[in-house]
């Protein structure tokens, strides 16, 4: 059973405001859909995973170079912001100055 | 001349072109005005670009100058609203950028472009291809061509509608999980959904990077491999892209061809209508020699509940970078913490929402063996089941959806319902394998259902072949 406080939990992980009607309802999907998850019945130990995966995957790496000429995009980019002040993005201070 | 835009492919565009009779601004002009008389009632575009005439008189100027005419010459195009166009808005059908403006162009776009096409517009879609019936849109639900009382599935349904009712040639979805596939399916088209690392997605909208490809969406499985031939290969800015492979083995005649049915997945999981149209066209292929054969799939059935794991995963990793700060629009708050919840929580619908809540669930410490490490092996031995079949049949046939295209509604309430909207659909996305859906006969009310062909990685060709050689089975 999910309860709402794990909901509320996970929104705040995630970084999300929720409304307050949206939690009850919330619980509820994630139950089914869990439920429905819970399905999958697979040999889950370390090895096996490591081996299965491993057969799957290869690795495509480029060079570690610039693909483009410094600061090229850098107006576009900047132009998308909500807020920019001397080329770069504006965002609150983490630290604030009330300890001083 | 008048052009017939019922009847038109991009194959008979471009002969009408090569022998020329027709014009591109002529075209465009047509399909302009369908879009003018319908879209309102269709909800397929959420905008269409001003600069598509001045794109065809280029193309026409091409051709007049005595140029030899490119693969998709003059060809109008609808491109899903999750793939970059310079300059032009891109939203994922999502109020959380709804006043982004990309700052370049999709490989596809820039390939589509090289080989002569013309972009109409971006077209709706399941915000941030979450669903499968177009209805999670932040800008209203597309309808159904046929009946617009029903879906035209999702979530590349904008472009599915958009074909399907004339308003474009042809167009580009993406599918995660059967995203390019049960719109055309719904909508009595074509759709492929690549191998995974043939089409670049260096600007697509990521929602799950290890399942998105970009694929088409056309009338015809010619018109399909005429586009997948051009944004096909390795792409520079994208890593997983591979350097397209020449085939390797020839075609087989089609009375060598042998195809895989998993029983255990269709039996009890499909409408009546979806089994007689499907049971009749094994017959028909039956009676042309072709081998059609039972194979055992075991982990099949396991293909969607690894998904809605996997994909919500790289759902909350991928939107991470939706937090106000660098794109489109920010809440205020007092603190930098509040921004970020208030404009994420504000910016995102009920379904993004949902799959961001269930990622962070399956990744947090405690549920991560439980939940996204079993996932993992279930997809590696589901991917080894596919290898397997492959020794003993050419390819894996299946319904492309449980059902024809459901009522506006009807599924809204019951995530999980929606979700198994995807049960043949999903298993090619998890396995990396290329799969085509295309026209199959029609239930009762008139609305088409889907026959889909999965091949092994790579396969694209037999996918053409055995498409071709289906829809003049059908014809």
């Amino acid at each position: 059973m999910i309860k709402q406080e794990e909901v509320v939990s996970l929104a705040k992980l995630a970084r999300l405001a929720l409304p307050v009607t949206e939690v009850e309802k919330l619980c509820r999907d994630l139950e089914s859909i869990l439920g429905y998850v819970a399905s999958l019945k697979v040999e889950t130990s370390r090895s096996s995973v490591a081996t299965q995966v491993r057969a799957l995957v290869d690795n495509s790496l480029r060079f570690d170079i610039a693909p483009h000429r410094a600061g090229i995009y850098t107006e576009r980019l900047l132009a998308a912001s909500p807020e920019t002040h001397s080329g770069y993005f504006v965002v609150k201070p983490i630290f604030t100055d009330h300890g001083n | 001349m008048a052009i017939d835009l019922r009847s038109l492919t991009i194959t008979s565009w471009c002969e009408q072109l090569a022998s020329g009779e027709a014009r591109a601004i002529d075209l465009v002009a047509a399909y302009q005005v369908e879009i003018t008389r319908r879209n309102g009632e269709l909800n397929a575009y959420l905008e269409v670009f001003d600069d598509a005439r001045a794109a065809a008189e280029e193309s026409d100027r091409w051709v007049a100058a005595g140029k030899a005419p490119r693969p998709l010459e003059g060809v109008p195009l609808a491109i899903k609203d999750n793939i970059l166009i310079e300059g032009e808005i891109c939203s994922a059908a999502s109020k959380m950028l709804a006043s982004y403006r990309a700052t370049y162009s999709a490989t596809v776009i820039n390939r589509l472009r090289q080989a002569g096409a013309i972009i109409l517009g971006r077209t709706n879609m399941d915000e941030f291809a979450m669903g499968s019936s177009t209805e999670n849109s932040a800008f209203g639900p597309t309808r159904h061509p046929n009946d617009p009382t029903r879906v035209p599935g999702g979530s590349s349904g904008g472009t599915a509608a958009a074909v399907a009712a004339h308003l474009a040639l042809a167009g580009l979805g993406s599918d995660t999980a059967g995203s390019v596939r049960q719109p055309a399916s719904f909508c009595g088209l074509v759709g492929l959904k690549p191998t995974y690392g043939a089409v670049s997605r260096f600007g697509l909208i990521a929602m799950a990077s290890s399942l998105d490809q970009i694929g088409p969406i056309t009338k015809t499985v010619a018109d399909a491999e005429i586009i997948f031939s051009v944004i096909r290969g390795r792409d520079d800015l994208d890593a997983t892209t591979v350097e397209y492979p020449r085939p390797q083995e020839p075609l087989p005649v089609v009375a060598d061809l042998r195809l895989g049915v998993p029983e255990n997945l269709i039996s009890d999981r499909v409408s009546e209508a979806v089994k007689q149209n499907f049971d009749q066209a094994l017959e028909v292929w039956r009676a042309l020699g072709v081998k059609v054969v039972p194979i055992n799939l075991p982990r099949l059935v396991d293909a969607l509940a690894a998904y809605y794991i996997i994909s919500p995963a790289e759902v909350s990793s991928n939107l991470a970078r939706f937090d106000g700060m660098r794109y489109a629009d920010r809440v205020t708050a007092p603190t930098l913490l509040e921004e970020y919840e208030r404009t994420r929580g504000e910016g995102f619908g009920q379904e993004v929402r949902r799959r961001i809540i269930l990622g962070t669930y399956v990744l947090s410490s405690g549920y991560y063996d439980a939940y996204y490490r079993r996932a993992l092996v279930a997809r590696a031995f589901l991917t080894a089941d596919f290898l397997d079949a492959f020794k003993q049949v050419d390819a894996v046939v299946m319904p492309t959806t449980p059902s024809t295209a459901f009522a506006l509604g009807e599924k809204t309430i019951s995530p999980l319902q929606m979700y198994l909207a995807d049960i043949f659909t999903v298993p090619a996305n998890i396995a990396g394998l290329p799969a085509l859906t295309l026209p199959q006969g029609e239930d009762e009310q008139g609305l088409p259902c889907g026959f889909q062909f999965i091949t092994p990685l790579f396969r694209e060709d037999l996918l053409f072949y055995l498409g071709k050689q289906h829809a003049n089975l059908s014809a």
